[in-house]
């Protein structure tokens, strides 16, 4: 399981990389994330929200209001800007240089 | 099922943002916590457990409530006092300190003011660029219609027209003690 420090930092890029894909609301990207990190990574309601509203504020990612299909509930979709798309190339190069070193480090230790 | 935009309502009481945000707050998260009922309720938990999960994904609401009003309105605040004083303010400084080093190379020679001591000059002089001085109205414009036009209040919009005077002032002021 991956500790609550690494998850914090790992999260902007999750939700950016998940955006990547295509717009998604909340709880569907909390759910996706979930699925595919095979429930490394979860996003409570707690922790995503507050890291949208700011990422929002950043303009990394804008959200608008749409009906879902059944036409019974109005959610808030977020789909990633330019700006968005401009920064997670960086995000993806910095942690996966930290990985490298981590990779290197543990070569280290096993020598 | 429960009532979630009740819950989150009463839980984020005192969530001070404009009405519509809180409302769009209130009614994301309701809608948030619908769906992990829902969620909950395919993957067979009893209503009362999938209640409980929904409830399990917050667990201090005053803590969530100051996350999101940082989140909401910390930048907004901060971006809104870059735009409002401090770009206006110091492009009004920027260019007034410009426009001076200008005059000074290319003006008119300067109107020079001393203080008298019976019959002899004592320093400091003051040196007047008459030219720069008519122009600083129209660089204070130029900041406030900045500060103005990025929603400034009025004291952010006046702070940006005198802020360039400050560091003028203060140097005179020094000067004359």
């Amino acid at each position: 399981m991956i500790g609550v420090g690494i998850k914090r930092g790992t999260a902007e890029l999750a939700v950016l990389s998940i955006l990547e894909e295509g717009p998604l609301h909340g709880y569907e990207m909390a759910r996706r994330i979930e699925e595919q990190t095979k429930g490394a990574l979860r996003f409570t309601l707690a922790a995503l929200y507050p890291m949208l509203y700011r990422m929002e504020q950043r303009r990394w990612i804008r959200g608008s209001w749409e009906t879902s299909d059944t036409g019974r509930r109005r959610r808030r979709c977020y789909r990633l800007t330019p700006a968005g798309k401009k920064k997670l190339s960086p995000l993806r190069q910095e942690w996966s240089e930290l990985f490298q070193a981590l990779r290197r480090l543990k070569k280290v230790a096993n020598a | 099922m429960p009532d979630w935009q009740a819950l989150v309502r009463s839980q984020l009481d005192g969530l001070a943002l404009k009405p519509h945000e809180r409302a769009e707050v209130i009614e994301e998260l309701a809608a948030h916590l619908d769906e992990t009922f829902e969620g909950a309720r395919r993957q067979g938990f009893a209503e009362q457990d999938a209640a409980q999960r929904c409830l399990s994904e917050v667990k201090d609401w005053r803590d969530l409530r100051r996350r999101i009003q940082t989140a909401r309105t910390m930048e907004n605040i901060m971006t809104n006092r870059v735009k409002q004083f401090w770009l206006p303010s110091l492009l009004t400084l920027l260019l007034s300190m410009g426009l001076l080093a200008l005059i000074q190379i290319f003006g008119p020679n300067p109107w020079m003011v001393a203080r008298h001591s019976g019959w002899s000059l004592v320093a400091p002089v003051a040196v007047v660029y008459i030219p720069w001085l008519l122009s600083l109205p129209l660089i204070g414009a130029m900041g406030a219609y900045l500060s103005n036009r990025a929603g400034g209040s009025q004291r952010a919009v006046f702070s940006s027209i005198v802020f360039p005077v400050l560091p003028i002032w203060s140097f005179f002021w020094l000067g004359f003690l």
